[in-house]
């Protein structure tokens, strides 16, 4: 078509060539040149004065002389890489260049790029700096500038989005319709529709914090970690023989209370404590949430002190997971995660801070939708009846053997617990108490088994494998039909003799499988043949 | 997003038949030896252990004899028993959309993948493989659940196998996930 191209074809030039343009490579911020010494500080800090109080101890010297050298390559940490890495957004790639005696070049089509992060430590923030991280969809090669300045972060993030949506239109149209423009090797001219980078569509808003939502920091005991973590790292300042010493004070200022109410204050005073720290990990962890969707992708950003902010493209969406923990479920509240390929930590990223069973649905069912509607996967036969929403549809249920199994295997689990109880009564002698605790770990075993059987289940939508588990966190895992890698049908000899399978569905996101515990093989074999048709087509035995 | 068009209204499967081929019919000896070449080595070592405990210190014998009676019954039934069962049960065949495998002994297993989305086709062969001329081809998609093992085929078939799964493999577009 046009033989004079506006926009000459970028060179396939050799990264480092004088004839380069340098005014566009640009450099990191300035800043980090405090910011790279004091992250390395944190690091090595404490190897760093033991070294020091150790070369005083054995020697005259003054320390002196190792904190210069100590400050020396402080400062070389911040600059080389300050000097030496330089980066280039062009039309269709980026390029960084960094390292000064292992030099790397790395080059990326925006075609590949999937994901942009913009993050910011507590640091990052006091200078104003922010990290960018570029993910290319495999999940080791993240291309990491850091740091920027907030204004050039945003500013290049926005840049990468919305170019990498247009170089993959382009590539899309490009492999749809190889039109006679490839022939004089001059890019295809682009389409009017290719979003622009002046007016970046709006993206819509999922969720936003509301802070009723606190309510259910203190039942979510994934801060506990937190808490033992903080109190190991106490232990590591203050020597363990004070510890025993003040708590020796406390015993005896709370002994002269009398038990019941030494143990109320004891008890309140967990409690008190418990309220403070989840409610202020809560505010920390998720102040400033928001979750919104722009035309290709997912954004969630939250944080107090540090932001994450994390870009989830919808096509790399494979479906969700809804966990109700026990406590939690006693609010009605919930926890939604993405199963997303190469996203975050394993493929799974929080969608939601706890929050409201209700929302959980809501923001869940909107994300599947729309991750159906950006899907990689041509759409398959859909499913005739089931036309539900999978986060609320009621699961099959698998019947007597399988709530027997179920039972089985929670009292088995809990026969350590017996022992245990056990093995104390032959230190101590048997006494009632004994026999009391057993059978309390016999009943606990019942209700856990019980509970097992109610959250097991599984049903089919249109487009969506739902299949429930979980012991006391009830868990709902959502995979969209299209996603599934095959199917992995075990039988142990126990589930042979009771006509069970479990079945499993691999797929490419989050723990890569969803399991299905202890179903029925007709009802396991019809729902892998109608979630992926014509799959097992060909092995179905005649009858 | 276009309208998908609808299932057929027929009654879905809701059984399976085995497998159409069987591994090699080396395979039941290439595992006897297998196992019988580990038994030796493991007691070997529980052997040169319970002389080293004996020597250097007083601990019961009855630990380490009990571990070596288990481990010779154990290894019996591996050599004797396992391997013809196990004949019997691995099963595979590859259709014009997915690849399809049976293998277990006690508790059984059976595998389905789409071939649209299988990523890599590797064969491995081990030097006593080789000496048999057995290979095990390893089919694997994009989830790190989904990998399919076809063990113990003739290397001539297996040659073929994975020529046609490369082929078919080849025409798949997309990431595989």
């Amino acid at each position: 078509m046009s033989s004079v191209n506006p926009q000459p074809p970028p060179t396939p030039a050799p990264a480092g060539t004088p004839e380069e343009p340098a005014a566009q490579w640009q450099r990191l911020d300035a800043r980090m040149l405090l910011l790279r010494p004091i992250e390395a500080l944190k690091e090595i800090a404490l190897p760093f004065v033991i070294a020091v109080v150790g070369l005083t101890a054995t020697s005259d010297q003054p320390p002196l002389k190792f904190v210069a050298l100590g400050g020396l390559g402080m400062v070389l940490i911040g600059t080389v890489p300050w000097l030496t890495t330089r980066y280039l957004v062009s039309e269709d790639q980026l390029r960084v260049r960094t390292g000064l005696i292992n030099k790397k070049r790395l080059t990326t089509n925006l075609d590949r790029v999937r994901t942009v992060d913009v993050t910011a430590s507590v640091l990052h923030r006091v200078l104003g700096l922010a990290k960018v991280e570029v993910g290319t969809g495999v999940d080791t090669q993240r291309i990491e500038l850091n740091a920027l300045s907030t204004a050039q972060a945003e500013a290049l993030a926005r840049t990468l989005r919305t170019r990498s949506a247009a170089a993959r239109f382009r590539t899309d149209a490009a492999s749809e319709d190889p039109g006679p423009a490839d022939t004089d090797g001059s890019k295809a001219p682009q389409p009017a529709v290719v979003p622009s980078e002046a007016e970046e569509p709006p993206a819509d808003q999922l969720a936003t914090i509301e802070w009723s939502w606190l309510r259910f920091a203190p039942l979510s005991l994934s801060r506990l970690v937190v808490i033992a973590g903080a109190f190991g790292l106490l232990t590591q300042f203050v020597t363990l023989t004070k510890l025993i010493e003040s708590l020796r004070g406390g015993y005896d200022w709370l002994a002269a209370l009398g038990a019941f109410v030494a143990g109320l204050v004891v008890v309140v005073s967990l409690l008190v404590g418990w309220l403070i720290v989840s409610m202020g990990g809560y505010v920390v962890a998720w102040a400033g949430y928001a979750l919104t969707a722009g035309p290709r992708t997912l954004h969630f950003s939250a944080g107090l002190m540090s932001t994450r902010s994390i870009t989830i493209e919808l096509g790399k969406l494979r479906g969700v997971m809804l966990d109700e923990p026990l406590l939690l479920r006693l609010g009605r509240g919930a926890r939604l995660t993405a199963l997303a390929t190469g996203v975050g930590v394993g493929g799974t990223t929080s969608l939601l801070p706890p929050a409201p069973l209700r929302v959980c649905r809501t923001v869940g069912a909107q994300v599947l939708e729309r991750g159906l509607a950006d899907s990689e996967h041509a759409p398959l036969p859909s499913v005739r009846d089931q036309d539900a929403d999978p986060l609320t549809v009621a699961l099959i249920p698998h019947g007597g053997a399988a709530r027997r199994r179920c039972h089985v295997r929670s009292q088995l689990a809990h026969l350590a617990w017996v022992a245990v109880v056990a093995v104390a009564g032959g230190w101590f002698g048997i006494g009632w108490w004994e026999l009391l605790a057993i059978a309390a770990v016999l009943v606990w075993a019942v209700v856990v088994g019980e509970l097992a059987y109610r959250n097991l289940g599984h049903a089919l939508t249109r487009d969506h494998v739902v299949i429930g588990s979980g012991l006391l966190t009830r868990r709902r895992t959502v995979v969209e039909r299209a996603g599934a890698l095959g199917w992995v049908i075990d039988q142990s000899l126990f589930q042979r003799r009771a006509g069970l399978v479990t079945l499993t569905l691999p797929f490419a996101a989050g723990s890569e499988r969803a399991v299905l515990r202890d179903v029925p093989v007709a009802t396991a074999l019809r729902l892998a043949d109608r979630a992926t048709p014509g799959l097992l087509g060909a092995f179905a035995s005649a009858t | 997003m276009s309208t998908p068009p609808v299932e057929p209204a027929t009654t879905a499967i809701d059984s399976l038949r085995e497998p159409a081929h069987l591994v090699s019919p080396k395979a039941p000896r290439y595992w006897r030896i297998r196992a019988a070449i580990t038994c030796v080595i493991e007691a070997a070592v529980l052997i040169a252990a319970r002389w080293a405990l004996g020597h250097f210190t007083d601990l019961p014998h009855w630990l380490l004899n009990s571990a070596l009676v288990i481990l010779v019954a154990l290894s019996a039934v591996e050599v004797a028993a396992a391997p013809q069962i196990r004949y019997r049960i691995h099963r595979w065949e590859v259709s014009d959309e997915a690849i399809y495998t049976r293998r277990g002994w006690i508790s059984r297993e059976q595998r389905i993948a789409p071939l649209a989305r299988v990523q890599t086709v590797d064969t491995n062969q081990g030097p006593l493989m080789r000496a048999f001329g057995l290979s095990s081809i390893t089919v694997t998609t994009a989830s790190s659940a989904g990998p399919i093992t076809i063990d113990c085929l003739d290397d001539e078939v297996a040659q073929r196998v994975v020529a046609d799964l490369t082929a078919v493999t080849a025409r798949a577009t997309g990431d595989g996930t």
